[in-house]
């Protein structure tokens, strides 16, 4: 095969479009308007916390930031070759975007580890 | 039915952009002798697709299965493809998985 | 007869229309597809948002207040309005995209797009309804 990975590339696209799709929008609305802006009540600190210490809230928290990361490089790759037509930088832009997903899942696993 | 009109091929962005791409009419006739018990052309085909100027070029617009006259939905068949095509290509990984 | 009429074979490399960087703002189809892709975007910031949130709420209870008094701000409101409007966006899409790439078959006849489709709803909203019951409840 010409690209051997690129079926494990689309796969992840998948599994973080199916993450994204099912939990982020009621994530965003819980913790981006309802919570901040008081329409209903945020968890305590201690309460969330706690939830957070918890080993499957740090498998399910790093589930719901790396596989969507690697969604938006997958899909942001080919909106940059076809949306702006920079297929022939496909080194720098493959870089770039898997690069960023892979320390930001780094970083969150580094930060979901250390919670304590 | 597709009738090989190629409309599915003006509507393709991608084949505006990238002329080698295979494109929508024949991925999908591909899928069709995949499907086809009879034919056991599919290693061939998958190296093809799954190659440069393949499946993996399609960004499911979408705009090939709307310009369809025969509602033939070329589009449904590359996401399939790039699933079933993703699924095998695993299992060539797999110390028991054939070719 | 008149005289054969001649005409210029194609080749693909002879002659091609260049293709203009903005071919998506020429039809309305593409430009909603452009926009679905970009739906990525605000799924990588919501990403990065919740690892920021993850790590505040990790370093005490003042950090954690802080970003919380920080996300009522106008201009949070407004980025959350516009990210949650293109969150959506992308659930609806990919729902509805999804039974195109799943041919599922059950006894031989095939499952119609509405009911993959549906399952797809009603999961999302069995589980965004368990979240926000796990949170409300805390």
């Amino acid at each position: 095969m010409a690209r051997p990975v690129t079926p494990l590339l689309w796969l992840l696209f998948s599994a973080g479009g199916t993450v994204a799709a099912l939990l982020f929008p009621i994530h965003a609305f819980l913790f981006g308007l309802a919570f901040p802006l008081g329409w209903l009540e945020p968890p305590a600190h201690d309460a969330l916390l706690g939830l957070l210490r918890q080993p499957l809230t740090r498998l399910y928290l790093l589930a719901f930031i790396c596989l969507p990361l690697f969604h938006w490089a997958h899909r942001f790759r080919y909106t940059l070759y076809d949306g702006l037509q920079l297929k022939h930088l496909f080194g720098l832009v493959a870089a770039l975007c898997y690069g960023t997903a892979l320390v930001l899942s780094a970083v969150a696993a580094y930060v979901l580890w250390g919670v304590s | 039915m597709c009738i090989n009109c190629l409309l599915c091929y003006s509507a393709c962005p991608i084949i505006g952009l990238e002329p080698s791409f295979i494109g929508p009419a024949a991925i999908a006739l591909a899928r069709r002798y995949d499907q086809d018990n009879r034919d056991q052309g599919a290693g061939e085909r998958l190296d093809i697709l799954s190659g440069h100027d393949g499946i993996w070029q399609c960004t499911f617009v979408g705009e090939c299965s709307e310009a369809c006259p025969k509602s033939v939905d070329p589009a449904g068949a590359i996401q399939q493809y790039k699933l079933t095509g993703a699924f095998d290509w695993f299992r060539t990984l797999l110390p028991w998985g054939e070719r | 007869m008149s005289a054969p009429s001649s005409y210029t074979l194609h080749h693909p490399k002879w002659f091609r229309h260049r293709v203009s960087v903005f071919w998506w703002l020429q039809k309305r189809s593409y430009t909603v597809f452009v926009l679905r892709e970009l739906t990525s975007v605000f799924v990588a910031l919501f990403a990065a948002f919740t690892l920021w949130q993850i790590r505040s709420a990790a370093a005490g209870e003042e950090a954690y207040a802080g970003l919380m008094a920080r996300l009522g701000t106008p201009a949070f409101v407004v980025l959350n309005v516009v990210a949650l409007a293109f969150l959506l966006f992308h659930s609806i899409t990919w729902f509805n995209l999804a039974p195109k790439a799943m041919a599922v078959r059950i006894g031989g006849k095939r499952v119609p797009d509405l009911v993959i489709a549906g399952s797809n709803y009603v999961a999302w909203l069995v589980l965004s309804a368990a979240v926000a019951f796990i949170l409300l409840a805390l």
